[in-house]
């Protein structure tokens, strides 16, 4: 008899129910209890941490005593300076080196890549695209058409976004395709601008997913409203919400129709944020998740230019993308940590830290306290005191929240282990040098893990030609949503990636 | 609130025989035609203009609609949109993001909440007699929905919303229904959108759309008020009277009397300038009341001028010799004896060194940086603004790190060494010597002798405004003085203040239309309030060119 055809996904499915010890005979009931056995399942999660402005590479890569081991493993490294709280997940740890943003490249069609415009590379970094010009939230771009800084939107699908759609595809009960929330210490209206310079995540083309700063607010979108109802008939409110989206959606239809094809694309934006918050409510309303233990409501929330406050409003975003996972309503979120320019990335709350870099007054702009300097003012001031140490000092924060994230997954238990089992957790800075805008060899590590595929404990060196676009197709493979063509993004790019992070 | 109810008459007996619309009269208004007479001394012939890309309401004109339409202001959280820039001069709402959908529906709740529960009564056409009264609820629909889309809503859309109330209306009460309707009118593009021609087709003449009287209504109204018109305005757009230079003339002086006009012309020079940057949360800026009071000492500056007690004039914008102080900006500028009454009370400078509005602290604050960037954030607005009149591009590739400071350099010194490499030099010989005249005042807009370097300060310079004027100057006084008499920078404000009036942009498509608008306030000696009017009775002020892929029947 022909075996049945399975899916790639379906197979390692399992593949890792039976290197669970689970029967062939139990695989359907646990298919059947539905979201709880996919939440834990072989189809893994996702979670990018976004980062800007680089990270000095004597800081962020781990070192050996003597001699890098030939296999690259992390358990006899040091961490660096501004990764040292990751020491203690080391064993769970993939450093990816020499990975390169290479569809920014202006030998790839981006006239105004490389170094120069790089802070516009959100828009690309998870996309593996050239950027669209289009729907540009930034200064004068849309109007202006200047070329350089109004490359600012996507050119297609980012990474985060392709994963939970996949998934939200393969099992009804998840409720948002990716969830962005993005720390952010400006006022809250450009906290929330989409644009190459903010906004890493893209449901599609020109379709951004705007990150959220509120803790409050991202408490309503994924807690409020429907999620649980305690019993009854499904949440009135949310059900006049879905009506109201119903009779708005249709109008901007009517709308858009008359426009011409600028104005109709900008209406046509809009309405497609309409209809996948009808959608993600029509979801909540399913009662699929009714189980779902909801979190306690954020007593902080977002307040502007208020820098005391961004420790505990980094740490309730991260709880709540955690909590949103566990409860399965979402398989795929981003976090930003702050925006690709970081101008308004105080740190005031920091003391410095690191006496190798704070004792001398350098000739560059005046930074004498953490609250008198932005990340950007950092970096630009990297190559001398008392930036250097600062931005030193800032970095080991901004990655602490990243090993906040796998603290709480690899504390968090799931089928077959823990979270973090099941998940991965990629960091990634979108230049490597934050004072030259330079986009090779970006500082980057993953973590966790999904079916055990991924050999971890390790630093990889990537060698020659390796692409953002590799790192993001073996994740795609490796979460169980590989794409047709095994790449991601421009596919002329490092197609064999994942068999060099397995190797 | 006080409404007139000569508008809504018009509409409700107009609705009901179904006219719709009105269409601008051509024996008044030139469309790639005739010259058209009469309006505001503007006579040449208008032969193109550019499109007019769709625009969102920006926050603040969001803010002031809001609370014109419901009678009460919204409160700041109620508020989201995000605002582009335009190339400058203007904002425009973003795009409408996923997030903003979620608090657009809690925000509309709450706000139709409070105006049914204490506005609605005493506005609205009628009051429901009963539970079964959804002929009075279909006359209320019509009405806000016509005030909120700022047209005469068509029979579709009145159609298309009594669906969501009898739809609602299957589950809950009528107050509950009639809620729902008009939260889903505030949701609907028609109010967010500047589209006040509805679901109608363009009329095209010669080429270009002639705008409809509703159309005209609200972009006279969103230019010198920065919010919604009135029930004047809609009035006489109903009646076809926009379209008659002599009617559109009359409204703009009523307008421009109106203290609204303060609201818009706050408007203007809050895009304008980059007061955005003297956020009141800026706690390098001082506390929260001097930075209030610095914005707010500078606003007051410009309103005065223009639709207050002021001579109108380019020349005082530039280098008037006065400002308005409360007790917080008079420590500032060095005043002494000010009454800290929390008015402003105008007051002449103290110190030589000022003049006009951007010696002001709220300018000075607001560009203020670290000591090498404040030079340069200052001369490029100044530049930029009255100078080049173009955005200075931003720089290609990765900024290079500042030279070390030379031994004993004044900050000036220190800054020509940057501004004299390669890569910098082709801007920052424009944009520097500008910023130079300015460092005689500190980060918070204090006068000083000394720089940040404790070396004694250099204001003087030069400065080609074209190929042909080079101004020379001692310090910011002298440089806006002579600024204000300027054609090159008379011609530069007229040219952003008609992208401010007209959301278009400073193109190619627009240029015969900004060139008559500048001979026009040169010919007025700079007059900035007839500068306005001129620019609310240009021809191009009433057609645009239709957009690629737009229906045009």
């Amino acid at each position: 008899m022909k075996t049945p055809m399975t899916t790639p996904w379906e197979q390692r499915r399992r593949d890792f129910l039976k290197a669970l010890g689970v029967g062939a005979a139990m695989i359907p009931v646990l298919v059947e209890t539905q979201h709880q056995v996919q939440a834990a399942g072989p189809l893994g999660r996702l979670i990018v941490v976004v980062k800007p402005n680089g990270c000095r590479a004597e800081t962020f890569w781990p070192t050996w005593q003597g001699a890098r081991p030939l296999d690259g493993s992390l358990a006899t490294a040091k961490m660096g300076y501004a990764t040292a709280s990751l020491e203690k997940h080391k064993d769970k740890l993939i450093f990816l080196d020499g990975v390169n943003l290479r569809n920014w490249y202006k030998s790839e069609g981006n006239s105004t890549g490389d170094n120069g415009d790089a802070h516009h590379n959100w828009s690309s970094l998870l996309t593996g695209e050239l950027p669209s010009s289009a729907l540009s939230t930034e200064s004068g771009c849309r109007l202006n058409a200047t070329p350089a800084g109004c490359r600012t939107s996507a050119g297609s699908v980012s990474l985060d976004c392709y994963v939970g759609k996949e998934a939200r595809r393969k099992d009804t009960a998840i409720v948002f395709d990716s969830v962005h929330a993005g720390l952010n210490s400006d006022d809250l209206e450009y906290a929330r601008r989409t644009g190459g310079y903010n906004c890493p995540s893209w449901f599609d083309r020109d379709k951004p997913n705007a990150p959220e700063p509120s803790p409050v607010q991202l408490f309503k979108k994924l807690f409020g409203g429907a999620l649980p109802t305690g019993g009854g008939g499904p949440d009135p409110k949310t059900v006049t919400k879905v009506r109201l989206l119903d009779a708005v959606g249709k109008d901007l239809e009517r709308f858009s129709k008359r426009l011409g094809r600028e104005d109709r694309a900008r209406v046509d934006e809009h309405l497609s944020n309409v209809q996948r918050r009808q959608s993600e409510l029509n979801a909540l309303l399913s009662q699929k998740h009714a189980a779902c233990v909801k979190p306690a409501a954020p007593s902080v929330d977002y307040i502007a230019r208020q820098e005391a406050h961004i420790p505990k409003q980094s740490k309730l975003l991260m709880d709540m993308l955690v909590d949103a996972m566990k409860c399965g309503l979402t398989r795929s979120a981003v976090y930003s940590l702050y925006d690709s320019n970081a101008y308004h990335a105080y740190f005031s709350w920091l003391q410095p830290l690191n006496s190798n870099f704070a004792s001398a007054s350098g000739g560059g702009p005046k930074i004498s306290e953490f609250s008198d300097a932005h990340l950007h003012a950092m970096a630009h001031g990297n190559s001398s005191d008392p930036g250097k140490g600062m931005y030193a000092d800032a970095n080991r924060w901004l990655f602490e929240q990243y090993a906040y994230i796998v603290d709480r997954l690899a504390n968090e238990t799931d089928l077959g282990g823990t979270m973090l089992d099941n998940t991965l957790v990629l960091l990634v800075d979108s230049l490597s040098d934050g004072g030259g805008h330079n986009i090779n060899r970006l500082p980057m590590v993953l973590s966790g893990n999904v079916g055990n595929q991924l050999k971890q404990g390790r630093h990889v060196q990537m060698g020659g030609g390796a692409s953002m676009n590799g790192v993001m197709a073996a994740i795609a493979q490796t979460v169980g949503v590989p794409t047709a063509n095994g790449g991601f993004g421009n596919t002329k790019f490092d197609l064999n990636a994942k068999a060099r992070i397995l190797s | 609130m006080q409404r007139s109810w000569i508008y809504w008459a018009a509409v409700m007996m107009t609705a009901c025989t179904g006219t719709v619309g009105d269409e601008p009269d051509e024996t008044t208004h030139s469309a790639g035609g005739e010259p058209s007479a009469g309006r505001g001394g503007t006579s040449s012939q208008v032969e193109t203009t550019g499109t007019m890309p769709l625009r969102r309401l920006s926050r603040e004109e969001y803010a002031n609609t809001l609370r014109d339409l419901l009678g009460q202001a919204p409160k700041s959280h109620e508020l989201f949109s995000v605002d582009e820039s335009g190339p400058f001069g203007y904002a425009q709402g973003g795009a409408v993001s996923s997030q903003e959908v979620d608090r657009m529906l809690e925000s509309t709740a709450t706000l139709i909440d409070r105006f049914v529960m204490s506005q609605l009564k005493t506005m609205a056409p009628c009051t429901p007699k009963d539970e079964d009264d959804r002929a009075c609820v279909g006359s209320i629909v019509k009405w806000f929905g016509s005030r909120a889309f700022r047209r005469q809503l068509g029979a579709t859309e009145h159609a298309s919303l009594m669906k969501s109330f009898d739809t609602a209306r299957a589950s809950a009460s009528l107050s509950n229904s009639l809620k729902e309707t008009l939260q889903v009118t505030l949701l609907s593009p028609g109010f967010h959108y500047h589209w006040e021609r509805g679901d109608e087709a363009p009329v095209v003449k010669n080429g270009l759309v002639v705008l409809t009287g509703f159309e005209v209504a609200s972009r006279l109204s969103y230019f010198l008020w920065q919010t919604m018109p009135d029930d004047e305005l809609l009035a006489a757009a109903q009646a076809g009277q926009l379209t008659n230079a002599a009617a559109v003339g009359a409204q703009v002086k009523r307008m421009l009397m109106d203290p609204k006009a303060s609201q818009g012309i706050r408007g203007f020079v809050t895009a304008w300038l980059p007061l955005r940057g003297l956020r009141s949360d800026d706690t390098s800026l001082g506390d929260h009341a001097t930075r209030v009071s610095m914005k707010e000492s500078l606003l007051k500056f410009v309103d005065d001028l223009i639709v207050g007690e002021g001579d109108g004039l380019f020349q005082t914008l530039m280098a008037g010799d006065y400002a308005f102080v409360d007790g917080e900006v008079s420590k500032l500028l060095g005043m002494t004896n000010v009454e800290t009454t929390g008015t402003m009370q105008r007051k002449p400078f103290v110190d030589a060194a000022r003049a006009g509005l951007f010696t002001q602290p709220a300018f000075l604050a607001a560009t203020a940086d670290t000591t090498l960037a404040t030079i340069i954030h200052r001369g490029r607005f100044v530049y930029e603004r009255l100078g080049s009149c173009a955005a200075v591009p931003p720089p290609t590739g990765a900024i290079p790190p500042p030279p070390p400071k030379p031994p004993n350099a004044s900050v000036r010194e220190h800054m020509s060494a940057h501004a004299n490499e390669g890569v910098c030099r082709g801007c920052h010989q424009f944009m520097d010597p500008m910023g130079f005249a300015f460092d005689n005042f500190d980060t918070m807009g204090r006068a000083r002798s000394t720089d940040d370097y404790g070396k004694p300060t250099d204001t003087s310079g030069q400065m080609p405004l074209n190929d042909e004027v080079m101004i020379q100057f001692e310090d910011a006084a002298d440089l806006m003085r002579q600024l204000g008499k300027q054609d090159p920078a008379l011609r530069c404000f007229a040219r952003q203040l008609f992208g401010y009036a007209l959301r278009l942009p400073n193109d190619d498509a627009n240029e015969r239309a900004i060139v008559d608008v500048e001979d026009g306030f040169v010919a007025d000696n700079g007059n900035i309030k007839q500068l306005m009017a001129r620019l609310a009775t240009a021809n191009a002020f009433y057609v645009r060119q239709p957009a690629e892929g737009e229906v045009l029947r």
